[in-house]
C-alpha cells in the first residue's frame, strides 16, 4: 500500500482525472473531497462491502421460495 | 436461453420469461465486478417479479420487483428521491429492487439502498448505492402489497 501524508487543504491525484482533497482533520476522523468522473462510483468501503454480502445472498434464491408469494 | 436459477424449467423457458432483454454492466454487480452481461425478463408463473440472469456464469441469477408497484411507500418514495438528485427517474429508467429471501418465515427483502437501474436506451445497467443511511438493506415486503 502506498502510504502518503497530507495536511488539510493539501490533495492526490489518481491518475488523470481523480483528485481527493483532505478538507478537514479532527480526532479520530478526517473529512474528504473527490473529484471524479461521474462514471467512477465512490463509495464507503463499508457500505460497499454490504452490498457485495447482500448481492451473495441474493443471487443464492431459488425459485421454488416464490411459490409462497403466488396467488 | 435462460440458465441456472431456472435450469428446471429449461425445457420451458420460453413459457416462463417474457420481454427479455440483454443488458451491460460495466461495472459489474458489487460482489460480482467482473460479470457484465446479464438478461432481464419477467416470469411469467410468478408475477410481479423479474429474474436477473447472468449470461456468463450460468448458476448466478437473482429476482428483482420494479419499483412501480410499491411507489406509494414512504421509504421508497424517499428512495426514488433519492435517485431523481441523480437525474435518474421512471421515465427514462427501469428501477427495480434486489429481493432476498427471509428463509425463516419464506417472506422476501428487498434492497432500498442500493436499486438496480436499467438504462433501456443503452441497454446497461448497475445497481447505484444511495448516501441516505435511513434507506435500508432489508426492507420488508408486504406480500399483500404486491
Amino acid at each position: 500500500m502506498l502510504v502518503l501524508t497530507r495536511k488539510a487543504g493539501e490533495s492526490l491525484r489518481i491518475g488523470s482525472n481523480i483528485i481527493i482533497t483532505v478538507l478537514e482533520t479532527s480526532p479520530g476522523s478526517i473529512k474528504v473531497g473527490i473529484n471524479a468522473p461521474q462514471e467512477i462510483p465512490v463509495h464507503r468501503e463499508e457500505v460497499y462491502k454490504r452490498i457485495q454480502e447482500e448481492n451473495r445472498k441474493a443471487m443464492g434464491l431459488n425459485l421454488d421460495s416464490l411459490k409462497s408469494f403466488k396467488k | 436461453m435462460i440458465q441456472g436459477q431456472l435450469a428446471m424449467h429449461e425445457e420451458h423457458s420460453e413459457e416462463i420469461l417474457r420481454n427479455q432483454m440483454e443488458i451491460r454492466l460495466p461495472f459489474g454487480l458489487p460482489g460480482f465486478e467482473s460479470l457484465t452481461r446479464f438478461l432481464v425478463a419477467e416470469l411469467v408463473d410468478f408475477p410481479p417479479f423479474h429474474f436477473l440472469q447472468s449470461l456468463e456464469e450460468r448458476e448466478l441469477g437473482m429476482l428483482l420487483l420494479d419499483v412501480n408497484l410499491l411507489q406509494h411507500e414512504e421509504n421508497i418514495s424517499l428512495m426514488i428521491k433519492e435517485l431523481e438528485k441523480r437525474k435518474i427517474d421512471r421515465n427514462s429508467h427501469q428501477i427495480f429492487l434486489i429481493l432476498k429471501l427471509v428463509s425463516e418465515n419464506r417472506t422476501f427483502t428487498a434492497n432500498i439502498r442500493a436499486p438496480f437501474v436499467i438504462e433501456p436506451e443503452m441497454a446497461t445497467a448497475s445497481q447505484i448505492i444511495l448516501e441516505n443511511q435511513s434507506l435500508g438493506f432489508e426492507y420488508p415486503l408486504d406480500p399483500d402489497a404486491l
